[in-house]
């Protein structure tokens, strides 16, 4: 049987480390866990701030699952996602590889692939508003002469949101661009070098070298767009709000027109909680996959 | 030691000093604030954009009549902004002594028992008062919120673009059908069919396509609600035979395009930007065509076989019951409601006074646009929906509106769908 100081030794060792981590794990616990833990909580009741609260069980998630609406704006999420997340990776990937050579004025290339990153959000999805007008705007006329008719791109229910997957993509392939140029100056010159000796195309050397080598940069850069596209509400509150025809209503928009907009805050909590599930299921997946993949 | 003692302070001398003039500030500042707090009349405010100097003008006024009042204001641009400050302030026991607000969020926090009644706290005849406008703020069998001023709506027109169609702007529709001729007439496409002006734009976000039909139901002869307020009445045959004409101008005789004009609004909505020749307009409307360059005009919205019809959305003030300045609050309201207050307030913003007597007043008459609304003002229903679940209701009926215009539904399924849907949230409360 193990002596109590054998046992307490290693605290004992690292009391110093844990009261330096004490003051960032408190503001955490405070702004993080406790947050959600109260929104958990607040989702089996009825809060609307302004009545009593009364426990409710799990009503707010058996209403959730008769909820036309929200399954709409579940697969309205999902898509966006899926949208967002795989084309921005892409054209981040692309783009670094290209910026990872050495030309004249690259970096100047690479400072205005990440400008729309610096660019703020509501600003942003303004300017878009104005590029999507239907019958004024540049991306139509593009159309009109490429002989293409022109598309009424945030008011029909079947194009909005891809309009707002293009701005989505458009602002963000900046940050994947970064993460993987960083990534691409880990991988070892002498690899490449060798590959060439051997004869290796350029498309082999991407997909089965650079491809392989940037796994974890990759895997980290899909959790992080996914987490932030699950979240996805100022542009939708500025460009479609939530219409035509709730087709790009997401799960957060509808979260915060239940709770400011209807004083459901109970129920509103309830679709927090399942889009934090969701989130978490996503970000348990991806690491399954990855380590999966290192094994 | 001791030359040093005569010379200076000693440390518990210095200790004692320094202990008896924190006390002293300490004691001061706190007599001090709570003092000041007494005097303080907290106005949390909505007399945003176009009605923002005619608010400051109010406080200012007010503020010289009452110079003992310590009015402390605070300009919230959006009203779902200041929806968020009050819910969270009611919560948290920081709610100011009163607010002025879209009238929809009043109800919610009225039904919650959470506003003075304001029938009993003022000392203003409610019979001098716009009956339509002041519906609104009634529910429980209580008047939660008094409104200030009022919206109205009519039809907007371009009278360029009347007169170049051989129409005659004096003499806008007067029935359906006349307005059915009126939007096509003024409609123009291109030989591809593509759409160069809309004759009618019919709705340009979910607020609009509630209202168009809406004031389309009321010109059927129908309401939203019953007279309880405890059912959905919008899917009957009244409201079916307005959502079947409305799809008529859209479908038929084409005069828009679907979703047409959706998106923000301001001066490059469709109208302002003389690509739609009639929309629904509200005093609101006016600044920006004006603006704009259009040669606004206003004609009452006819009903279906003669006669109009129009809708009014007042913003009120209201009272938390929990207000630590009621009095100076009350005051502020009975201020507001003044007949100089109320007209002085009209005129600068172009908004529909609640003081009937000033609706009449002549420099409210003068504004050529002013009147209109007032004229049209009077041609609203004198009951309100007034429940707590408006905004949501006005979502539901949205939506069904767009189902039926893009066609995912038939005019009657939507409307029936969405009545199920109110009712349900009717009978949850």
């Amino acid at each position: 049987m193990p002596s109590r100081s054998a046992t307490a030794g290693p605290f004992n060792r690292s009391w110093g480390a844990y009261a330096f981590l004490a003051p960032a794990l408190l503001i955490l616990f405070l702004s993080l866990l406790l947050p959600a833990i109260a929104t958990i909580g607040m989702s089996f009741t009825d809060i609307s701030f302004l009545r009593p609260a009364n426990w409710v069980g799990l009503d707010n998630y058996f209403r959730l699952m008769a909820d036309g609406r929200f399954q709409q704006a579940i697969g309205n999420t999902m898509y966006y996602t899926l949208g967002v997340t795989f084309p921005t990776m892409a054209l981040g990937l692309l783009a670094a590889v290209a910026l990872n050579r050495k030309f004249p004025f690259r970096i100047v290339f690479r400072t205005i692939f990440y400008l729309p990153v610096l660019t703020s959000l509501i600003a942003a999805a303004v300017v878009w508003v104005y590029l999507y007008e239907p019958y004024s705007g540049p991306v139509n006329g593009l159309f009109v002469s490429l002989g293409l008719g022109p598309q009424p791109w945030l008011s029909s229910p079947n194009l909005a949101m891809m309009a707002l997957i293009i701005m989505a993509v458009w602002r963000d392939f900046g940050t994947a661009m970064i993460i993987y140029l960083a990534g691409l100056q880990d991988i070892p010159e002498e690899i490449y070098e060798a590959a060439r000796l051997d004869g290796a195309s350029k498309f082999s050397i991407l997909w089965r070298i650079t491809v392989p080598m940037l796994g974890s940069v990759t895997f980290y850069l899909m959790i992080i767009l996914i987490v932030q596209s699950f979240q996805v509400f100022g542009a939708i509150y500025v460009m479609t709000g939530g219409g035509p025809l709730g087709s790009t209503e997401t799960i957060v928009f509808q979260m915060y027109q239940t709770a400011f907009g209807y004083t459901e805050f109970g129920y509103s909590a309830a679709m927090s909680t399942v889009l934090f599930f969701v989130i978490l299921l996503f970000s348990l997946v991806g690491t399954k996959i990855m380590r999966r993949g290192e094994g | 030691m001791e030359k040093q003692n005569k010379t200076g302070l000693n440390r518990r001398q210095l200790l004692l000093g320094v202990a008896a003039g924190s006390l002293t500030l300490g004691l001061g500042g706190s007599i001090g604030r709570a003092f000041g707090q007494d005097q303080q009349l907290v106005f949390w405010s909505q007399f945003a954009g176009s009605k923002r100097v005619a608010g400051e003008a109010l406080e200012a006024a007010f503020k010289e009549a009452h110079p003992e009042r310590n009015l402390v204001s605070t300009l919230y641009a959006e009203p779902p902004q200041l929806n968020e400050k009050i819910l969270t302030s009611i919560n948290g026991n920081t709610a100011p002594d009163l607010f002025v607000q879209h009238w929809d969020y009043n109800l919610t926090y009225a039904a919650a028992d959470r506003m003075l009644d304001l029938g009993e706290a003022l000392s203003v005849s409610i019979d001098d008062l716009d009956p339509s406008l002041l519906a609104y703020g009634h529910i429980n069998g209580a008047q939660y919120s008094v409104p200030m001023y009022g919206t109205s709506r009519g039809i907007g027109f371009n009278r360029a673009h009347v007169v170049e169609a051989g129409l005659d702007p004096e003499n806008p529709p007067k029935t359906w059908a006349e307005f059915r001729d009126w939007a096509i007439a003024l409609t123009k496409r291109q030989e591809s069919g593509f759409l160069e002006r809309a004759g009618f734009s019919l709705f340009h976000n979910d607020l609009e396509a509630w209202e168009v039909f809406t004031l389309f139901l009321q010109g059927a002869g129908g309401k939203l609600l019953n007279d309880d307020l405890s059912a959905p009445s919008f899917a009957g045959p009244e409201g079916v035979k307005a959502l079947t004409f409305l799809k008529g101008l859209l479908i038929d005789d084409r005069v828009s395009d679907l979703g047409f004009g959706l998106g923000p609004g301001g001066l490059a909505s469709p109208f302002n930007t003389a690509r739609a020749a009639m929309i629904i307009a509200g005093n609101y409307s006016t600044n920006n065509a004006l603006r704009a360059g259009i040669e606004f005009a206003v004609a009452p919205i006819p009903m279906e076989n003669g006669g109009f019809t129009s809708l009014v959305d007042p913003f009120c003030y209201a009272i938390p019951r929990d207000a630590k300045n009621i009095e100076g609050a009350v005051a502020f309201v009975e201020f507001a409601l003044s007949p100089e207050q109320q007209v002085a307030f009209a005129v600068e913003s172009k908004n529909v006074p609640v003081l009937k007597s000033a609706q009449q007043d002549p420099a409210v008459q003068a504004d050529p646009y002013l009147s209109k609304f007032v004229e049209t003002a009077s041609y609203a229903p004198q009951e309100a929906p007034a429940i707590p679940a408006f905004s949501r209701m006005v979502t539901i009926i949205a939506r069904a509106v767009q189902e039926a215009m893009f066609g995912r539904a038939s005019v009657e399924d939507a409307l029936s769908a969405a009545a199920a849907e109110v009712q349900t949230i009717l009978d949850r409360g």
